[in-house]
């Protein structure tokens, strides 16, 4: 058995002899393991928005929708009523509220230019208790109150972004050949959906959309309740007959778990390919070995000859396999995170917030990985020094 | 000369069979990998264009920007008089109403939520898309409770499969199958259901409303200079912004940019092997060089130039790259058609992939061109060497 102080010695030693080939194929595992890791971090970047967003709308709330909208509420024609909601409130106990909202895609037209633009409503009474569960803050004039008529609230970037003009407060917007004035602008939030949207009065918004019921009926439910239960009474009651869906009810976890089903099925054809390159990479670490255990088969064999075992010999290249995937994993992943921070900084900048999150138990992971491939692609060599018979090969020379 | 080069470098693939195997099947992951991405993206691209010639180049598709397939329309869009309008210009060969809402569809006591079509009757109505009627008839301009419907539709949407003769309901209102669609061959637009679009109007309450024209112009005129003419004159009737008009050439590009930018993106990421694996080659030439340093001396002292050795052995990396390009594309059509054949179990029997010569020589001679910028490191150190040097170790 050789001394783990001295072989460790010994194999950065034989690197050091060799650094342009260390490097060559260390650069190759840093290359396979940086787009590997890059695509995971966007695409972890990515989810962690949409849950945050989904979040932000309410962690505990179930949303029953009409059923064939296709879970876009807008399309919806608004046929859920105050029925449902009773119905809903036998079944389902341990609620915060249950309330209605309608949702529409309207033309407005400010100045001269016409945009569509969605605009949500909220019974009046429900109206704070919608504001607190969404988390809205007003930046500018103020929010919706009960009794108010012909006046909108509007998301950050409605007021910023959505028109060549930016939009103030105390200015009028058009729709259906009705002006509203603007009382309000909310804070901007970073979301996809708030952000661009307009708020306006219940009674308002049935006037210009021409619908009769709500679109979505929101039950938020209590801190500690199970929302899965909740979902399946609430399904019950309103779905009674298997074969004609009346309603779609989906927890915030089931929205947040589509998306992530689509994003996974993304992240897993681009991670398809980029392991290609990174397999590239392993292949070169056993190519690598494999040449330099070739080269130093008469140091192998005096090293036999002092007494080293096979296992000793085999081990002293598995360690120098797995040294070269370690480096690699650790730097890759390093450069994939940094590149990761710099995009999701330059798109704070744009407006759009992607957060990156290091973990270490994900580095640990990638290198730990990494490591464990370069050595099982470094067992041929390293089995084939261990065969080495001395000898034969000093016999030879 | 040449030939004894494509010599030393068989030599050495022989001598040292194992690392010369490594490097040419790192080399062709790479190129396999670009292959296949660029043959599916042809495939998909030329198949796309396929089925748009079968509506003929000469289409513009006017659609109401006002129409919403759950809500309806607002009522600010095309009606029947926009129909006509457009129809009356002496460009326009033929026009072909579409209305489209979801829906429900039950056929022996199921439901089926989907996507219904109305379209205006007449003998030709199919000719227009260019899909033929596979069994039954098609539809007359009288019949208005008659319905055509896609096969997939015939067969996967409802538990017992429909036929020639069975009847549906919409909105409580019966309609008789009177006709099959061939295949067209993707799964959604074979799950269709096209219905008299007069019926459907007044089912869904919105008489008069149509979501979609198709507006089929004559040959002999510039169908661009036809669309911006359609464009005015329906803006001018019903205001800014309320219709959208595409020649189906513009939709084809559309989809093409889509295409070419996945395309793109993969095939870059694709790349990033083909660089590794050159990485591969790199070394792979280091290893030989220092093996062969007392050949190299040799050659020199019995008169190769520097020039000499570095094109012998940038010329032996480009022969490494050949080769592994050779075996990447071998392997990468089998894949295509692989992936072929898959994608078409899968119900989308439009895609048709080929083996493009083109592409397969280009790649190659592109994995040769890597493989000796490869090579030059390497090649240039051997090429720097001093015939002393050589004989000293």
């Amino acid at each position: 058995m050789i001394d783990w102080y001295d072989s460790f010695k010994l194999i950065l030693k034989s690197m050091d002899e060799k650094k342009g080939r260390v490097f060559l194929t260390v650069s190759g595992i840093i290359i396979g393991i940086f787009v590997f890791t890059f695509f995971i971090f966007v695409s972890q970047g990515l989810s962690n928005t949409i849950t945050e967003q989904f979040s932000s709308i309410g962690a505990n709330a179930i949303v029953v929708q009409p059923a064939n909208t296709l879970g876009d509420p807008t399309t919806s024609t608004g046929g859920l009523t105050d029925t449902d909601i009773a119905k809903i409130k036998q079944v389902v106990k341990n609620y915060d509220f249950v309330a209605g909202q309608v949702l529409n895609n309207g033309l407005f037209e400010y100045g001269n230019e016409k945009q569509y633009i969605y605009s949500v409503a909220y019974p009046e009474e429900y109206i704070d208790d919608y504001t607190e569960s969404l988390g809205i803050e007003i930046e500018k004039g103020r929010g919706l109150r009960v009794g108010d008529r012909g006046v909108v609230v509007l998301g950050y970037k409605t007021a910023t972004e959505t028109f060549e003009r930016e939009i103030k407060v105390g200015s009028s917007l058009k729709i259906e050949g009705r002006s509203l004035r603007v009382i309000g602008i909310v804070k901007e939030r970073g979301d996809l959906f708030l952000d661009s949207s307009i708020v306006m009065s219940m009674d308002d918004m049935l006037d210009i959309s021409g619908k009769e019921g709500y679109d979505v009926i929101r039950v938020n439910m209590l801190p500690d309740a199970d929302l899965n239960r909740a979902k399946e009474a609430i399904d019950q009651k309103l779905n009674p007959n298997n074969d004609e869906e009346y309603v779609d009810i989906q927890t915030s976890q089931d929205i947040i778990d589509q998306f992530n089903q689509i994003l996974g099925v993304l992240t897993a054809i681009i991670s398809f390919i980029s392991s290609i390159a990174l397999i590239v990479g392993f292949i070169n670490v056993m190519n690598t070995m494999y040449s330099s255990v070739l080269e130093r088969i008469n140091q192998i064999s005096v090293m036999k000859a002092l007494g080293a075992t096979n296992e000793d010999i085999r081990n002293l290249y598995l360690v120098e396999s797995g040294i070269l995937g370690l480096t690699g994993g650790l730097i890759g992943f390093l450069m994939a995170y940094g590149l990761a921070e710099i995009i999701s900084f330059g798109l704070k900048f744009a407006g759009y917030n992607v957060p990156i999150y290091f973990g270490w138990l994900f580095m640990l992971e990638v290198v730990a990985v990494t490591t464990i491939f370069a050595m099982i692609f470094g067992t041929y060599p390293a089995l084939k020094a261990a065969k080495t018979n001395p000898a034969d090969n000093l016999r030879d020379e | 000369m040449y030939r004894d080069y494509i010599k030393l470098v068989i030599q050495d693939i022989k001598r040292r069979k194992f690392s010369s195997f490594l490097t040419l099947s790192a080399i062709s992951l790479g190129i396999l990998s670009i292959f296949v991405i660029i043959l599916v993206g042809q495939g998909f691209q030329q198949s796309l264009e396929a089925e748009f010639e079968q509506f003929g180049t000469n289409l513009i598709i006017i659609s109401s920007q006002d129409s919403n397939i759950y809500a309806g329309s607002t009522g600010s869009g095309l009606t029947s008089s926009e129909l006509n309008i457009v129809n009356s210009r002496p460009y326009v060969e033929d026009v072909l109403p579409i209305f489209f809402r979801m829906g429900q569809i039950k056929y022996s006591n199921e439901f089926a939520n989907t996507f219904i079509i109305g379209l205006e009757f007449k003998e030709d109505t199919f000719d227009i898309f260019g899909i033929d009627i596979d069994l039954g008839r098609p539809p007359k301009a009288n019949e208005k409770y008659s319905v055509v419907i896609g096969p997939v539709a015939a067969e996967e949407m409802f538990s017992k499969e429909m036929a020639v003769g069975s009847n549906i309901y919409v909105k409580d209102t019966k309609f008789k199958v009177i006709g099959i669609l061939e295949a067209v061959g993707n799964p959604q637009d074979d799950s269709q259901f096209y219905f008299n679009i007069d019926t459907l109007q007044e089912i869904f309450e919105e008489e008069d409303k149509i979501d979609m024209i198709y507006a089929i112009v004559d040959e002999s005129y510039d169908v661009n200079l036809a669309k911006t003419n359609l464009e005015l004159l329906l803006e001018n009737r019903l205001g800014d912004d309320t219709v959208e008009l595409q020649t189906l050439a513009q939709m084809a590009e559309q989809l093409n940019n889509i295409l070419r930018i996945i395309q793109l993106v993969l095939g870059g990421i694709a790349f990033v092997a083909l660089i590794v694996g050159a990485l591969g080659i790199i070394n792979t030439m280091y290893v030989i060089i220092t093996e062969k340093t007392k050949d190299i001396g040799i050659m020199k002292a019995v008169g190769a130039t520097n020039a000499d050795i570095l094109i012998i052995y940038m010329f032996q990396a480009g022969i490494f790259g050949l080769f592994g390009g050779a075996l990447g594309l071998i392997i990468g059509a089998g894949c295509t058609m692989a992936f072929e054949y898959f994608i078409q179990q899968a119900g989308y029997t439009f895609l048709e992939i080929g083996i493009d010569p083109f592409t397969t020589i280009s790649l190659l001679l592109f994995s040769f061109l890597v493989g000796m910028i490869a090579g030059f490191l390497p090649a240039y150190k051997a090429s720097k060497l001093k015939i002393v040097d050589t004989f000293r170790k």
